[in-house]
């Protein structure tokens, strides 16, 4: 939002509290509706937190029901229940179009915000930096600890020095814990999901980063054409399938051979097949961003002296918005590595990957096996990040930004 | 001898037309400017010569060769087209430096390393860019990112070269700078030019042919003096010229076979055509056009007009004088400050005025006009 529209308003008299009811909410309003409904339908589709934190206390809410039910005896209602979470979040998707195709939608509302103007804090300066310090490290650097403490306690909630072990990390199994299961880091399963997991995702990143990148520059240069739009819409659809539905619909297509579709339940190619589309929209929206920052006299000043497709791709196109399209790697990759509501219906034992191998842990009550597991899930994904970051200068929020 | 022939083309997007039936045959070593206002279909036609748009209809050759034709189905790739195309933005590869933006098209050829030093170098001189060769477009000024832009597209020494509002990206100063710069540019490269822009003073001062179009029509296709002094209708006589050319609307009758007599609204009078004989209809509506240059303030004359406002710049003052009911513009060679309201005496000169039909806006005649 500009800051001169405010600052419009300042010039007339109006007081503070005026101009955030008068000005601000009003414009920012549908910003705000889009990502209440943006929000409420990801909550929807949300799995793997009620799983881990619902189940315990009996919280059930559609994707667990989902999941027991397509794991259980009635694969039938499990069918019933994916199909209305497609329609409900179809439905909240359409809301959101409808919404900001009309007229009091002011999103294009952006430009130059320049001139922010200081608010002096004075002597409440030095309490409120250490409340907002307080705030991020409640919510984003203490569970990382307590992740770190948990997998180091023998016995659950006692902070005794003597219940402190390394059982779960380097242990040996033992039969009284863990059903037998040795420490993570020398457990073969661990190691077969991490390399599954990092095999998977890296698969997806690729086939979705070139194809992400191909549909952003075919979609762009064909802009206006119904095909171009018939393009985008389809890139993008698989975006508006909560994912633990679209598991559902890939179980039901690929269990049994059905005509000319193979049964594919069970093998690794399924997961890449699942990956790749699930993540298409992330990375056409990072082609698309890419080509959109490039004007098309940049290539056609390289078509004119007939320079090839290919060179002008690899010469040009891809050098200049490098990041942009990095990012259409970097994000499958990473959503991919943290996925577990699309995968968890098609795992088979052979093919798990860590986040299943999480869940299962979990369901088995074994906390702090899972506390290490998603640690190292968190680690690498970091890692990962902080390394492309480094060499490249992409970043994740570069492709879905703007 | 290298000629451009485009032959009825008619471009369409969806419904709307850009440009239409179109045509234009341009000379070996001309510099040729495509004129007009915006979405005027300018742009369109020189994306057309150059291949990056594919038009509806209509035949497009160049030396001879047929590069496209749509009832042939010919459809020469541009860098089969032997063209160069300066971009309005530059397009430079912002990843690349001076010598390699220079330099790539001459490396797509496979030219020798040491050639395309040379070659480089040769440029980098001719333009006045040198010691900027180790520089990324970022980090020049606009008039030199511009310097680059020509110097990238002359490096493979086309023979047509293409330029979309090359200039419209630069400051005032800037701008006439470089307009010196690309008339010696036409000459030394020996290259035929088509330009395109909206600046009616850049085509007056580059070309030697100026092709106006409005609504992707042409209006007029002559040379600049010519496009100046004998307009092809209003639109041509109100776009070019500044300040514009000024309009009286009226009604017109012959009095003898060589003079019409006019009569405005509360101003008359009576115009001479230079070319012979003039014949109207009576009592036809007719447009009188008259450039600001040829209406002198003078003793000389009985007609009184009252000073509207008075705009010196210094070299030159630009009038507003009410005469009658009419506002007209004059412009007087240097530094003169009049009093508001007060009263000169004004006379038409030269025998450039233009008399033009008012219902088709056609010029029936240019001539010299008298006040009775």
């Amino acid at each position: 939002m500009d800051a001169n529209l405010e600052e419009a308003a300042l010039i007339l008299k109006s007081s503070r509290a005026k101009i955030i009811t008068r000005i601000n909410l009003p414009i920012i309003m549908p910003a705000i509706l889009s990502t209440f409904l943006l929000v409420f339908s990801s909550s929807m589709s949300a799995f793997a937190v009620p799983a881990f934190l619902g189940t315990p206390v009996r919280f059930q809410v559609l994707t667990t029901q989902l999941y027991r039910t397509l794991n259980g005896l009635n694969p039938g209602y499990g069918y019933i229940m994916a199909v209305v979470m497609i329609v409900i979040g179809l439905a909240i998707l359409a809301m959101n179009q409808w919404y900001l195709g009309k007229r009091k939608s002011f999103v294009t509302v952006t430009g130059k915000s320049s001139n922010f103007s200081l608010i002096r804090f004075k002597k409440s300066k030095i309490p409120l930096s250490v409340i907002a310090l307080l705030f991020v490290v409640a919510i984003a650097i203490l569970p990382l600890v307590t992740f770190v403490i948990e997998s180091f306690i023998m016995a659950p909630g006692d902070y005794s020095f003597s219940n402190f072990t390394t059982q779960f990390w380097v242990g040996k199994g033992r039969e009284d814990i863990g059903g037998g299961e040795p420490g993570i880091l020398l457990n073969k399963y661990l190691y077969m999901a991490f390399w599954n997991s990092l095999k998977l995702s890296l698969i997806v990143a690729i086939v979705v980063g070139i194809v992400g990148g191909l549909a952003g520059y075919a979609i762009v240069r064909g802009r206006g054409t119904k095909i171009a739009s018939l393009v985008n819409s389809l890139a993008f659809f698989p975006y508006l399938l909560p994912s633990m539905a679209f598991g559902a619909i890939y179980l039901s297509m690929f269990a049994k051979p059905i005509g000319f579709l193979p049964s594919l339940y069970g093998t690794f190619f399924l997961l890449v097949l699942i990956g790749s589309v699930k993540y298409l929209p992330f990375a056409s929206r990072a082609g698309i961003n890419a080509m959109l920052q490039l004007s098309g006299e940049i290539e056609e000043a390289a078509i004119i002296m007939g320079v090839p497709w290919w060179k002008r791709m690899m010469k040009i196109l891809f050098p200049i918005q490098k990041s942009s399209f990095l990012s259409g790697f970097l994000l499958p990759f990473i959503s991919c590595m943290r996925e577990l509501s699309l995968f968890v219906l098609l795992i088979t034992p052979a093919n798990r990957v860590l986040t299943t191998l999480l869940f299962q842990y979990n369901e088995k009550g074994w906390n702090q096996y899972a506390n290490g597991i998603n640690l190292l899930i968190i680690i690498v994904v970091l890692l990962i990040n902080l390394a492309i970051n480094k060499i490249t200068g992409a970043s994740i929020d570069k492709g879905i930004g703007s | 001898m290298l000629k451009i022939v485009l032959e009825n083309i008619t471009k369409a997007f969806g419904k709307a037309i850009a440009v239409k039936n179109f045509n234009l045959a341009i000379e070996d070593g001309d510099f040729v400017t495509l004129l007009g206002p915006s979405g005027c279909g300018k742009t369109t036609t020189l994306r057309m010569i150059a291949g990056l748009e594919t038009p509806t209809e209509g035949t497009i050759t160049i030396d001879g060769k047929k590069v496209f034709s749509s009832k042939e189905s010919i459809d020469i790739s541009p860098d089969k087209r032997d063209v160069g195309l300066i971009f309005q933005n530059y397009a430079l590869w912002p990843h690349m430096t001076v010598e390699q933006n220079i330099g790539f098209g001459l490396e797509n050829l496979k030219w020798p390393k040491d050639k395309i030093a040379s070659r480089v170098k040769e440029l980098l001189a001719m333009l006045k860019i040198e010691g900027y060769q180790k520089r990324y477009p970022a980090e020049l000024s606009g008039g030199q990112q511009q310097r680059v832009a020509i110097a990238r597209t002359l490096a493979t020494g086309p023979r047509v070269l293409l330029m979309d509002e090359p200039l419209s990206n630069l400051d005032a100063k800037l701008r006439t700078e470089m307009r010196a710069e690309l008339k010696r540019l036409h000459k030394e490269t020996g290259a035929t030019f088509i330009y395109v822009t909206h600046d009616q003073l850049e085509a007056m001062t580059l070309s030697t042919k100026v092709c106006l179009l409005k609504d992707g029509e042409l209006q007029q296709y002559e040379s600049p003096l010519a496009v100046y002094h004998e307009p092809a209708n209003t639109f041509v006589a109100n776009f070019v010229g500044s300040p514009a050319m000024n309009f009286l609307l009226g009604q017109g009758q012959n009095i003898n076979l060589d003079q019409v007599k006019i009569e405005t609204d509360g101003l008359d009078m009576i115009f001479t055509p230079v070319s012979g004989s003039v014949s109207i209809r009576p009592h036809q509506e007719v447009i009188v056009g008259i450039r600001p240059e040829y209406i002198a303030i003078t003793q000389e004359s009985s007609v009184q007009a009252s000073i509207y406002s008075a705009l010196p710049s210094g070299m030159e003052t630009i009038l507003k004088l009410q005469v009658g009911n009419h506002i007209l513009s004059s412009v007087v060679f240097g530094y003169m400050d009049y009093q508001l309201d007060s009263k000169v005496n004004i006379k038409f000169t030269g025998d450039h005025c233009a008399l033009f039909d008012k219902a088709s806006g056609n010029n029936i005649a240019t001539g010299i006009l008298e006040l009775i």
